[in-house]
């Protein structure tokens, strides 16, 4: 399982203000909890399409044993 | 203690595998379990009392089951583990004292005076007669150890026999016991465990960089005509000479050992390190002062009643400019061990150093005696170098107060005082000293070893410790008790004696106590009396012992790079024996011969350098020169000649030159001194040129010789300008300033004999007085000065000497 | 010498000396946390704004608890303390999500939101770049570094865990406000996050394998001894030997330590380390005539947690240093063994037993402890035991079974019912109490392979030469691909700019899903009864950023139906509808009306069709808090 990693870190990052703002505005409408989780959300579907991903076969294994799919 | 730690180690892995074997490990596990569970609840549940109160009663009942759980086995460990501690204690808890070791053993005894004798056991010796102590009812004798051995002592009091068990040394078995006993259950606890811990100790090997080893060894006094009358009585040197090189060294203008050492210490003239002579005097208030440091109090201080604590350090500050060599050396890596270096106090802060000349006594002050006596004849008083107490003695007991520091943390200043417990026999001639826990037993004629003693400043909250010496002058039919100045406690310094400030109680748990007195031959003492000429070279010898012990432990510790030891002795045995007590003298010289020939043995693979900062000469005629300068109409005074007279009684308005110091002679500069009245340019070179001509020119009226040979001028830097004498004068050889003229006052007479016992000195023309240079390696150097052998030295390592900072 | 008392052995001496620091040091943290606690009150007080109407809350979870099984057994006075609870308080059916999933209901339990809000759709979701099946609720990303020795290769930074349900659950909300929760096991909470009070990941917690539950099975034909090796992490294998000693008696010999096993009966919690610390149990489910060994899967130590489990995390280890060792899988009932028959129905309830015994321990030590803020606790036992047992109720193709366990469900229901009764004593007049379920239960007779249907109908291809596809999409042709079914939940168009290898343009989308939605609604089964109630348009039922990782159609199948087997991991089948012949025999994976959950209140509250979005606001409002914009839930207590 390697080393234990640790939960919650977050890292800080300076934006631009008027980028922030008009985000604001629209983020609570849209759903979302927080500007934070827009921002993350935003950078995840970008980070999606530029990532390698796991072997379908580790992923596989890892969902053995989900009781609903055997 | 190697038994006591084996045994512990086995003892502990034996009682944790018991306890292993005879509880349930899940069981402890399960208690241990809640204990912990209820040192998480503090934290989780930290905001709701009602909680926690409850945990923590859950804790205590967790406790007492895990308790419960551990009893049975504990308690039937307890027997064999206390057999085993008591055990343990009989065999490693005492050892017998070393051969060589001294103790005191102590009966009691009732009723009227007895009469006792102590009969040692083979490989003790008895060194005093009996001390009886009617006020404690104590008899004391002092035994010392021939051979490691125990046995027991019988002791006959008045017909009764007892025995007493020899005395023995406490050893530190229970620490290793315990530590051993740890390691023995955690090997224990983790033999099940397949994980092996593997501690490896990185021995950090010194990583010392392949670095020249250089010893200078710094003799005092060395006199180059004096060792070539002696080449055969001196064989080390003679050797040295032979192999290596041997010259002369020329010493500074003036040629006086604080100016000399300096000038060794940063490689610089007098001029750029400000180092004049042993006294110098503020032009702006006309007090003379001492060259060499100066205390600063502390700025802030709280007032708590009769109490003014500070709130900040006082400070230490040498008066000396430039860089000590030894500073530069360790600032390129190289490891340096710097022993008694004069002037070296507080301490240059570089490699290892313990301070030397110049280092005060526990009181501030350069080494000042205490003479305890109840003799009807001797008067109480402080005279030059100490002070003669007076005391009485009830039943033979005295309580002698010893004058510590002033309480710096009272606002009256009012002086320190610990007490020494006197008790001399009724009859013998033996007396026992306490102080503190310290006990001695002393003969008439003894001295005693380094005894300790603790000065209050704040009653049980802050204190300073001291040490001292005791010598039993007499006892019967009057006690006659020295107590050599109150040193700086080396195993708990007071104030800066070493660097790093705690190594001279590193060195101290080795060798022992030893002087922290810059100059701690007690000259003094002699020169009043209170010490014979035989006492004083006894007490010369004790620390030439103490000497000799520093230098064994610089030459155990020293592994690599530069080492600096100073001897004292042939200096301060010089100025006492010189020139009429020659083999005296001899023997003394002998002694450093031998000291060197130690080193050239030991280290014959390092560089050696043996130098002097001057030579010496005779000290027949006392020159008061303000005096002369007095009748030459440079100097005038407001009140008539006296021996009781100082700077205080010049008339400035109509002074145009006076002296301080041993070779200072100053002008009353306008605009520099408080009460100038020489304008400076032509004027005063006018006067430099006459004052020249006229000492020159001057003849002793007794025997119609030179007086002075030679007049320098100084040319100080701006830095050092306000201090600086402005013309060093050079007597010739016999001649000498007198102690008036150092402190700056006219006595009747231009010319006095010196009746004093110091009857050498080299504050004279410094040609006369030159020092010795020995290397232990072929080289041919012209003319050489001390700033040359600094530079030799930097040069062995690939440097060159620091330029003084702008 | 001193006294002997100082000296009682290292050993004993050391746990006395510690246990007495212990003590002292705790004395001192206790006498400190009172001095300074008048101030944290009066900062907490004055931190809290409004006016909070009670002083604690108590949330019971009994998952998939059935509301029409609950009524008639109240009804029958089976289960007092509920029906206790309903006349005393308040009581509704609860209105959950679409789909009625438990990590799709919880999730909108904790955050007041739609699933488009919070991220959680199913249990799994495909990668929209490679069709590959993910984790919908939190990702392991191995350790990006790594250190190559000749054929080694070790991790040299971190494996980092990442939470995929997004928006914030109530109690973070509630902890800015100074109210401090303890949530216990509450599904789609690995891995914790930071907040005020103290939290236990459930669902989605792997084992030490990574996996979401790996048991093993080993067995010898002859001879009395079984040697194996347990599976740990890294492809790593602990050995273990087990000796039949007799009859149905055993002993296990693992990493030096010894064990004896009976048949039928299992082990308790045993540690073990790979290095990494593992806690599992063993069963010996038969010694003649081959030996068989069971081994539930390797779980992370609660004691020694290898991934982070609690928030903070020493919680999990005071849990267990507490209460003991506990399962901390996340689905931690051995379903899948009990589906493969590697144990039995017996085997299976002893599991459930001990697992619920571990939950109310932690469930009531928390109660003991808690004076104030939020204590929830999810009981998932309801949901396994009835999922497993379910055709004891209504009978499916797997047969009669075992008659002992035919009021296996009843008893289920009378245990939480006690329960519910001796949570009832901790709920005092400043406490509110909510009983609820996530959503109900019915059968599951036949499975239904959706891919199957729109192969057959065209809107799937698999490529040239293939009948049948096989798991995880193999053998499906995208490029001729306009929708397909993967999970529990509903159905995907293979949209262009959305999946990487899609071919429905944005513009037929809308037509494409009305023309499934209308073939769809109403699909009979091979007798003529309805299968699919209804078909919902993702876009209409959920609002929220996240919708690009629904399924475009979400399904309502109707009682008895749900995604077979095979759509669930991806196959095409030749046959859309087959019987479900597993264990496995109840499930909920319907229509959301037909399976709502249940809500029952210790307060008088007015519930008109409550939802199970309600309940993060209803808790913001009684601490005096007003629920943030984006929360959709409507406060059920004005």
């Amino acid at each position: 399982m390697g080393l234990n990693p640790r939960v919650g870190l977050k890292e800080s990052v300076k934006l631009n203000k008027s980028i922030c703002q008009r985000a604001r505005a629209l983020v609570e409408k849209a759903g979302y909890s927080s500007l934070e989780e827009f921002i993350e959300h935003a950078m995840e579907r970008d980070l999606a399409r530029l990532e390698q991903t796991e072997s379908k076969d580790a992923l596989v294994e890892k969902l053995k044993g989900l009781g609903y799919l055997k | 203690m190697p038994e006591a730690a084996a045994i512990g180690f086995v003892s502990g892995a034996l009682c944790t595998l018991f306890i292993r074997r005879m509880t349930n490990p899940d069981q402890i596990r399960l208690a241990l379990n809640a204990i912990v569970a209820c040192i998480f609840e503090f934290r989780l549940f930290a905001g709701q009392p009602a909680v926690l109160f409850k945990a923590q009663w859950r804790l205590i009942q967790a406790n007492a089951r895990l308790l419960r759980l551990l009893a049975v086995p504990s308690l039937i460990l307890l027997l064999p583990c206390w057999g085993l501690l008591e055990a343990t204690e009989g065999l490693c808890g005492h050892v017998p004292l070393k051969p060589g070791e001294s103790a005191v053993v102590t009966v009691p005894y009732r009723g009227a005076l007895p009469n006792a004798r102590l009969d040692a056991p083979a490989g003790f010796a008895v060194e005093t007669p009996a001390v009886r102590i009617p006020r404690l009812g104590q008899i004391s004798w002092r035994v010392r150890a021939l051979r490691p051995v125990s046995g027991q002592f019988v002791v006959h009091v008045d017909g009764r026999t007892l025995a007493v068990h020899a005395p023995e040394r406490q050893t530190n078995w229970l620490l290793w016991f315990g530590v051993a006993s740890f390691a023995g259950a955690v090997a224990a606890g983790f033999l099940n465990f397949r994980r092996s811990l593997a501690l490896v100790l990185l021995a950090c090997a010194g990583c010392a960089r392949p670095s020249k080893d250089v010893i200078v060894l710094g003799v005092d006094g060395m006199d180059p005509s004096f060792v070539e009358r002696h080449w055969n009585d001196l064989p080390n040197l003679r050797r040295l000479r032979d192999q290596g090189s041997f010259q002369r060294l020329a010493t500074t203008i003036p040629a006086q050992s604080p100016v000399a050492w300096s000038t060794l210490i940063t490689g610089l003239d007098p001029d750029q390190h400000g180092i004049f002579d042993f006294v110098h005097r503020d032009p702006a208030t006309l007090q003379p002062f001492s060259s060499l440091s100066k205390t600063e109090d502390s700025r802030y201080r709280l007032s708590l009643g009769s109490f003014s604590l500070p709130l900040s350090d006082s400070k230490v500050i040498s008066l000396r400019r430039g860089t000590p060599f030894w500073q530069t050396l360790s600032q390129h890596g190289i490891p340096v061990t710097v022993i008694r270096m004069p002037t070296n106090y507080p301490p240059a802060k570089a490699g290892h150093a313990i301070s030397g000349m110049g280092t005060p006594d526990l009181d501030g002050t350069l080494g000042t005696f205490t003479f305890y006596t109840d003799d009807a004849e001797e008067v109480a008083g402080s005279v030059s170098g100490g002070n003669i107490v007076k005391i009485h003695l009830d039943r033979g007991h005295a309580a002698l107060e010893l004058m510590g520091p002033p309480n710096s943390l009272r606002k009256d200043h009012a002086p320190t005082v610990a007490a020494l417990q006197l008790d001399v026999d009724a009859e013998h001639p033996a007396a026992r000293f306490e102080s503190g826990d310290d006990v001695q037993v002393l003969k008439e004629g003894e001295w005693s070893p380094w005894i300790a003693a603790s000065f209050p400043l704040i009653p049980h909250l802050a204190s300073v410790s001291g040490t001292f010496r005791v010598f039993v002058k007499q006892l019967h039919p009057s006690v006659k008790i020295y107590v050599s100045p109150i040193n700086i406690d080396p195993m708990t310094p007071a104030l800066p004696v070493s660097s790093p400030p705690d190594w001279s109680r590193q060195v101290a748990s080795e060798t022992g106590r030893f002087s922290t007195l810059g100059i701690p031959e007690d000259t003094s003492a002699l020169r009043q009396n209170v010490l014979t000429l035989a006492e004083f070279k006894s007490q010369a010898r004790l620390v030439s012992h103490d000497e000799q012990t520093l230098l064994r432990y610089s030459l155990n510790h020293f592994s690599h790079g530069f080492l600096f030891f100073y001897f004292s002795s042939i200096d301060q045995n010089s100025h006492i024996l010189w020139g009429r007590h020659e083999p005296d003298l001899l023997k003394v010289y002998q002694e450093v011969d031998e000291s060197i020939g130690e080193v050239m043995k030991q280290r014959a693979d390092a560089e050696l350098i043996v130098m002097s900062d001057h030579g010496f000469s005779r000290f027949d005629r006392a020159v008061h020169l303000n005096t002369w300068l007095n009748h030459r109409g440079f100097l005038s005074l407001s009140g008539r000649p006296g021996d009781d007279t100082s700077l205080n009684s010049i008339a400035w308005a109509n002074t145009k030159a006076y002296a301080v110091g041993l070779n200072g002679l100053y002008l009353n500069l306008s605009g520099r001194e408080l009460h100038g009245v020489v304008p400076y340019g032509q004027q005063s070179s006018a006067i430099v040129d006459e004052l020249r001509k006229q000492l020159v020119a001057w003849r002793d009226p007794s025997n119609g010789k030179q007086v002075v040979e030679a007049v320098y001028e100084t040319k100080a830097d701006s830095d050092n300008a306000a201090v600086a004498p402005d013309l060093i004068v050079g007597y010739a050889p016999g001649y000498r300033a007198s102690w008036q003229t150092a402190l700056g006052g006219t006595p009747e007479d231009e010319i006095q004999d010196n009746m004093d016992d110091w009857i050498a000195d080299h504050c004279i023309n410094p040609v006369d007085v030159p020092g010795v240079l020995f290397t232990n390696r072929r080289q041919s150097m012209g003319a050489a000065r001390i700033q040359d052998v600094t530079a030799m030295i930097l040069k062995l390592y690939g440097l060159a000497p620091e330029p003084l900072h702008q | 010498m001193s006294s002997p008392l100082a000296y009682i052995g290292p050993g004993a001496g050391f746990a006395f000396l510690g246990s007495f620091l212990t003590i002292v040091l705790s004395l001192l943290v206790s006498l400190l946390s009172l001095l300074f606690w008048p101030f944290r009150l009066l900062w907490s007080l004055f931190r809290r704004r409004g006016q909070a109407r009670v002083k604690k809350t108590i949330f019971l979870g009994l998952d998939g608890l059935d509301p029409k099984l609950t009524e008639q057994w109240m009804q029958e006075g089976k289960l007092p303390n509920l029906a206790r609870l309903r006349e005393t308080g308040s009581y509704s059916r609860l209105r959950t999500t679409f789909p009625p999933l438990s990590p799709v209901a919880w999730s909108t339990f904790a955050t007041g939101v739609n699933p488009a809000r919070h991220n959680i759709f199913d249990f799994l979701n495909r990668n929209l770049r490679t069709y590959a099946p993910e984790l919908s609720s939190a990702r392991v990303h191995p350790p990006s570094r790594h250190l190559r020795i000749g054929k080694w290769t070790i991790p040299i930074s971190r494996a980092s865990v990442e939470m995929r349900r997004k928006s914030e659950p109530f109690w973070k909300i509630l902890g800015r406000h100074a109210v401090s929760s303890t949530i216990l096991r509450i599904p789609i909470t690995f891995p914790p996050e930071p907040f005020r009070g103290q939290l236990l990941s459930a669902m989605s917690t792997p084992d030490l394998l990574g996996t979401q539950g790996t048991f093993s099975r080993f067995s010898a034909a002859e001879g009395n001894t079984l040697r194996g090796g347990l599976p740990g992490p890294d492809q790593s294998a602990l050995p273990f030997t087990l000796r039949v000693l007799s009859d149905n008696n055993a002993e296990l010999l693992i990493q030096g330590r010894k064990h004896k096993l009976q048949t039928g009966q299992y082990s308790p919690w045993l540690r073990v380390r790979f290095p990494a610390c593992g806690i599992v149990r063993f069963l010996l489910t038969s010694t003649s005539p081959e030996i068989s060994l069971y081994a539930t899967p390797v779980q992370i130590d609660p004691e020694n947690p290898a991934l982070p489990i609690s928030y903070p995390s020493y919680y999990a280890v005071y849990l267990a240093k507490l209460l003991g060792s506990f399962a901390t899988l996340g689905m931690a009932e051995d379903t899948w063994a009990l589906n493969e028959g590697a144990i039995d129905e017996d085997a299976f309830l002893e599991q459930a037993r001990t697992i619920q015994k571990e939950r109310e321990a932690m469930f009531f030590s928390a109660l003991e402890r808690t004076s104030r803020g939020v204590v929830a606790c999810v009981f998932d036992t309801t949901d396994r035991v009835q999922h497993m047992f379910y055709r004891y109720l209504e009978p499916t193709a797997h047969g009669a079974g075992d008659a002992r366990h035919a009021g296996v469900i009843e008893q289920l229901y009378r245990d939480m019912d006690r329960v519910v009764g001796e949570t009832m004593k901790y709920a005092d007049k400043d406490t509110a109490l909510f009983v609820l379920s996530d959503h109900g239960f019915c059968g599951f007779r036949r499975g239904v392979n959706l891919n199957a249907w729109l192969h057959q109908h065209g809107y799937l291809a698999l490529k040239p030469g293939l009948t049948e596809g096989g798991e995880y999409f193999d053998g499906i042709d995208w490029n001729r691909t306009r929708a397909y079914t993967f999970g529990l939940s509903g159905i995907y168009l293979n949209l262009s700019g959305r999946e990487a290898q899609g071919i429905v343009m944005a513009e037929e989308a809308a037509a494409l899903k009305q023309e499934l939605q209308a073939k769809l609604a109403g699909l009979a089964d091979d007798d003529g009864s309805v299968a699919i109630c209804d078909v919902y348009d993702s876009a209409v039922i959920y609002n929220g950023p996240y919708l690009d990782a629904a399924p475009d159609l979400i399904l309502g199948f109707a009682a008895g139906y749900r995604a077979s087997w095979g759509a669930a991991v991806g196959r095409v089948t030749a046959a859309v509808f087959e019987d479900n012949t597993k264990c496995w025999s109840g499930d909920h994976c319907v229509d959301p009306a037909l399976v709502p959950g249940v809500l029952f209140s210790n307060r008088k509250m007015d519930l008109r069709n409550p939802g199970i979005e309600d309940m993060a606001p209803t808790v913001l409002r009684l601490f005096g808090i007003d629920p943030p914009q984006w929360m959709e839930g409507k406060s059920l207590w004005v």
